[in-house]
């Protein structure tokens, strides 16, 4: 299948502590995934190890049929993987405008800060500002910025609107949606499940480390998504 | 006016060498978070290759060096960085773990060093400039060296500071601020990374081919007198390339005008002393008095976290059968091997220390050779009778005194150097035990006709290791008591996370000045000990440079383990014995290699013994973990074991 | 406030805590009574960790005053504060991961009095252990950890280092428990568990203060509610009464629907 991503087995934590205790997961091309599960059931663990950033101790990640799970960061951006991570997501000794540039390399700088701004207006009057200046909301929206920098083959999102007002996100959501191609692959993780469940096509509900529903949101009902998660 | 003048200029030249010493840690450091205690002996290697090259196969000078700051040193930094920190980065490992294998990298260039070229002393270090004067007007003259020295460090910070403006600084900020972000928008951070060692490398290596025909070429000498440089990173906060060039050129002159002073006596020893150790008084003035201090951007630097193991095998039935077995033979040794292993108890009491500050207490501590060395100096003279105010005391109650005004230092020094943490606790450690070989050791006012006593009943070879092993055990009963009961949980419950540790109320700041003083008594103990099985007061034994040795030493074997650290102690006593400096060696290819072996050689022993016996543990451990988690059952929807077929 | 005169276990007055540039609390004041549970409140970013760090001790408060049962405790350190009575727990679980959940405990309830170094130096083995303390043993009780003493930290669940935190810090005896997000990491039967312990805590006389984001948590169990926002008191008073204000509730985040605890 092109275009798709998946995780075979995969295990992986911190120190000590293993967070995901075997995970399989297909993220088919196109679609847009979201992850939903309770504080440290490992739905950030899931994106962190899809890009990189952690390592698993077991299990594949296949993307594309190559098999990406020695691939170091650089490599996978290079792909067009891209990955907006729920804290440390923007460089605060840079202002804002070197953010962008950053993030929207090797574009001028006008075309990423135009990108940005269409979506978040708020961040024209700040360019000048460091992003380590800025509120919690301001440098979540920043952060989210890379994900419209430029074109991504595979967008993973966590904890996309920590921080944002409702109109923010339902602005960010209709962008993304927009911007979203056959080719694209979406996954986000989302405090707010109704939020995430109104964008999705598929939902995968994680459970201590473990997959514990999978299918279309439309399954989800009130109680099995207590049932399920609990 | 016309003195002061030319001190100052004279003074310029060693502040300029300092100045690229500094830029280069500073580079490597805001470059990959390594703060590279090997610069010191990058340095040196790179003045001895030059030398080599020089004096030895007579290449030409310009060339010699060249070849050493143009190739030897990039290459050198690009294969640190590519084969010894990448894969730390890779794991993400700690900060104590980076500098512990730099550590590893310092230990074994300057064991390659005193292997392939000695230990003696060398005079004939060629200089890149010839020895020529410019006269300024009137009798101020200036050394061209000096000229050349300070416009190539101003070129350099110039260079630096146009860079950090550039789209490459900004990459490069990026890359140091957030690594992972970094890699994530397509930065090739390792190239960063690699760039940052070469450079840093290289203008360590122009540090040391400098400052060679200024100094002397010696390894251990030399590499402190590069080490000392530091102090002008610390005062810039591992910040500010720009003060870190003021600063240098400020102690280099100051220094240089405080050779005009002569005095009488002790004062005067110190005073003379000041005129060559400037920077390791600036050093630990600073790191003892500056208020706030800590590097804003890694608050966990030198965190020793990632250097303990996390106690999850089972204690061997008989963990103590082979440290005894080690202690207990050379009693039957022949006269002249046991004065040979009197060594060990002496060794193990100084590493055990270290156990207790860093192992148990997660300080990192490098200083444990000064608290050695004063124990020994300070026992001595008391046996002597030539302390001022005490007359001769008998050699027992000298080592006991000895060993409680050690503590006692420990305690005094360590209440300003507690509050600092992690890396600049190392390096105030450091400076203390600089402070105390450069102001005490090696002035012949403290140490001049100093003879070590035996110890009154205790004359015999055997005798006096029966005692040793007495205090061995003194030594251990005192460390092992910080590692269980009310006192051992607190010292965990503060080395595992400090807030939570303060949040209990827990007083953590009484119990690191503790930890500090006990351990700084016991190194002492141990310190005086080895002078006494050594027969002499030997200043070089107790060199920081051994201390920076030994601490690796204990990492390597297993840094809270007294057990390791007592093997780890006879294993060097006994290679020493074999060659002289082979142990270093050792020593330094593990410490490189730290990354793969978390915890300690022991550790990894213990750990690959316990897989291959069954991996009882292992299976004990899975099995409570499911235990606790409960098996929650896969539901799946429809669409969900469509999703599920097409993964298979 | 009601006609009642009740004097506040803990009490903050106009206090600021800056870090670095940026004034994050603007003279906040806070009241913490005994035996009822306050709530602290407000978006992400409004300032409410760092003043609860500032009321432990764990950051300074630039300006104003801090008290604890009348006794100013501005200028104390986060140990002496522990001593006095404020216990804490935190955002991102603490808890001493190479100890066991009993040692967790321990070390909770040894430090009301002074360690005796001198002596623990060289003491012998056997001289060694006095019985676990009791309290240690009640708290264990009380939240269900017996069956896990001898576990080492590191390998528990997420909710369940939740609850060691919170027992760690029972076993201090505080006279004010501070819990920062204590319902994070918690299933729905979990949190009730903590509802039901909270409310029972407070009746015997405990002042709790919680930062808490799901609204419906602290309606539950709050009897006074601050809002901060910008580290600016918005608002302070009965929690009934503020939690029916849909503008300050739209503000704290809860306009959105349910808010799964993820």
């Amino acid at each position: 299948m092109t275009g798709s991503l998946s995780l075979v087995g995969v295990r992986a934590g911190y120190g000590s502590v293993e967070v995901l205790h075997g995970v399989d997961l297909s993220f088919p091309a196109g679609t847009v995934v979201a992850l939903v599960g309770h504080n440290g059931s490992g739905c950030s663990t899931i994106l962190r190890c899809t890009a990189g950033v952690v390592r698993p101790r077991s299990g594949r990640i296949v993307w594309d049929g190559a098999d990406i799970t020695g691939w170091t960061g650089y490599r996978r951006t290079t792909a067009g993987m891209v990955f907006v991570a729920d804290e440390h997501n923007v460089f605060n000794t840079l202002t804002v405008a070197e953010n962008l540039e950053l993030f929207g390399r090797p574009q001028p700088l006008d075309t990423s800060v135009d990108a940005a701004c269409s979506v978040f207006p708020e961040l024209r009057d700040l360019l000048d500002h460091r992003a380590g200046t800025l509120s919690g909301g301001e440098r979540q929206m920043l952060a989210l910025a890379r994900a419209l920098a430029r074109p991504a083959r595979l967008l993973l999102l966590d904890d996309v609107s920590r921080g944002l007002s409702a109109a923010v996100a339902t602005r960010f959501f209709a962008a993304l949606r927009e911007r979203s191609t056959a080719a694209t692959t979406t996954v986000i993780a989302e405090q707010f499940i109704d939020t995430a469940l109104g964008i999705a096509d598929i939902v995968y509900a994680i459970r201590r480390g473990r997959v514990a529903f999978a299918g279309e949101p439309g399954e989800l009902s009130e109680q099995s998504l207590a049932t399920v998660l609990s | 006016m016309t003195v002061t003048l030319n001190l100052a200029l004279a003074g310029l030249g060693i502040g300029a060498v300092a100045a690229l010493a500094g830029l280069g840690l500073l580079v490597t450091y805001r470059a990959t978070g390594v703060f590279n205690v090997a610069f010191g002996a990058i340095a040196v290697f790179a003045a001895y290759v030059n030398w080599a090259l020089a004096v030895r196969n007579h290449w030409p000078v310009g060339f010699a060096a060249l070849f050493t700051i143009g190739l030897l040193c990039p290459v050198l930094g690009f294969v640190l960085d590519r084969f010894v920190f990448r894969s730390l980065r890779l794991r993400n490992a700690g900060p104590a773990e980076s500098i512990v294998a730099s550590l590893g990298v310092f230990v074994l260039l300057i064991g390659g060093v005193t292997i392939l070229w000695g230990r003696q002393t060398r005079l004939d270090a060629p200089s890149l400039v010839p020895r020529r004067t410019l006269r300024l007007g009137g009798d101020v003259v200036v050394r061209l060296d000096v000229v050349v020295d300070v416009a190539i460090v101003l070129i350099l910070l110039l260079a630096l500071l146009v860079l950090e403006r550039t789209r490459v600084g900004m990459l490069a900020r990026a890359v140091v601020e957030n690594r992972a972000l970094a890699e994530l928008t397509g930065v090739r951070a390792d190239r960063v990374s690699s760039l940052a060692w070469a450079l840093g490398a290289t203008l360590a290596g122009l540090a040391g081919i400098l400052i060679a025909p200024l100094v002397r070429l010696d390894p251990f000498g030399l590499t402190l007198a590069v080490l000392e440089t530091m102090a002008v990173v610390v005062i810039a906060r591992l910040t500010r390339p720009l003060w870190v060039v003021g600063s240098a050129l400020a102690l280099g002159v100051a220094q240089s005008e405080v050779t005009r002073l002569h005095l009488p006596g002790a004062l005067g020893a110190v005073v003379s002393a000041l005129g060559t150790n400037l920077f390791v008084v600036a050093l630990i003035a600073v790191l003892l008095i500056v208020r706030r201090l800590e590097d804003a951007q890694r608050p966990d630097a030198g965190s020793t976290v990632g250097l303990a193991t996390r106690g999850d095998l089972p204690t061997p039935r008989y963990w103590w059968l082979p440290a005894t077995t080690v202690l207990a033979v050379p009693l039957l040794f022949s006269r002249e091997s046991l004065v040979t292993a009197q060594r060990v108890p002496a060794l193990a009491i100084i590493f055990v220390s270290i156990v207790l500050v860093t192992g148990y207490a997660g300080q990192l501590s490098l200083g444990q050779a000064g608290f050695a060395g004063l124990g020994a100096l300070i026992t001595a003279k008391l046996a002597n009778g030539s302390m001022p105010f005490a007359g001769q005391i008998p050699s027992l109650v000298a080592l006991v005194l000895a060993v409680v005004s050690a503590a006692l230092l420990g305690f005094v020094i360590g209440w300003p150097a507690i509050r600092r943490r992690g890396l600049f606790l190392a390096l105030a450690t450091f400076a203390i035990a600089a402070v105390a070989s450069k102001f005490v050791f090696d002035q012949p006012y403290f140490t001049n006709g100093i003879s070590v006593p035996t110890l009154t009943g205790f004359r015999s070879a055997r005798m006096f290791y029966l005692l040793e092993l007495m205090c061995l055990g003194i030594a251990l009963l005192a460390v092992q008591n910080h590692h269980r009961g009310r006192l051992g949980r607190s010292l965990q419950a503060v080395r595992d996370d400090e807030r939570g540790a303060l949040a209990c109320g827990v007083n953590v700041r009484r119990l690191r000045v503790w930890t500090f003083a006990v351990s700084s008594g016991l190194a002492a103990l141990g310190g005086a000990l080895l002078s006494v099985s050594d027969r002499s007061f030997d200043a070089t034994a107790f060199d920081p440079i051994i201390g920076l040795i030994w601490f690796a030493a204990v990492v390597v074997f297993g840094i809270d383990s007294a057990t390791s650290a007592l093997l780890g102690a006879a294993l060097i006593v006994f290679l020493d014995s074999v060659h002289s400096d082979i142990s270093s060696i050792v020593i330094g290819v593990a410490a490189v290699t730290v990354g793969f072996l978390p915890g300690g050689l022991l550790y990894t022993v213990r750990r690959v013994a316990v897989r291959l016996t069954n991996n009882v543990v292992g299976a004990e451990f899975a099995g409570r973990r499911a235990a606790v988690a409960g098996e929650p059952s896969l539901r799946l929807s429809p669409a969900g074991r469509e999703i599920a077929r097409r993964l298979r | 406030m009601t006609a009642s005169i009740v004097v506040p276990a803990l009490s903050a007055r106009s206090v600021s805590v800056r870090l670095g540039d940026a004034l994050i609390v603007d003279s906040v004041d806070l009241d913490v009574p005994s035996g009822q549970i306050t709530a602290l409140v407000g978006p992400n970013g409004a300032g409410k960790s760092t003043l609860f760090d500032c009321l432990s001790g764990a950051l300074p408060a630039e300006s104003g005053s801090i008290r604890l049962d009348g006794r100013d405790v501005t200028r104390s350190s986060p140990d002496q504060r522990s001593r006095l009575g404020i216990a804490r727990t935190f955002q991102h679980v603490s808890v001493f991961p190479t100890l066991t959940v009993e040692e967790n405990l321990r070390v909770g309830a040894e430090h009301r009095e002074n360690l005796q170094l001198l002596r623990a130096l060289f003491r012998g083995r056997r001289a060694d252990e006095p019985r676990t303390p009791e309290i240690v043993e009640s708290v264990m009780q009380r939240l269900g950890l017996l069956g896990l003493r001898h576990e080492r930290a590191q390998g528990l669940e997420t909710s369940t280092m939740r609850l060691v935190e919170i027992g760690r810090a029972l076993c201090t005896r505080p006279k004010v428990l501070m819990l920062d997000e204590p319902a994070s990491g918690l299933d729905d039967a979990e949190s009730d568990r903590l509802r039901a312990l909270l409310l029972e805590l407070a009746s015997e006389g405990l002042a709790i203060l919680l930062v808490e984001h799901d609204l419906t948590l602290v309606g539950e169990v709050a009897q006074h509610l601050c809002a901060l926002d910008h580290g600016q008191v918005l608002a302070s008073g009965r929690s009934a009464e503020l939690l029916a204000l849909p503008d300050l509730v739209s503000l704290i985040g809860g306009t959105r629907s349910r808010r799964a605890a993820r």
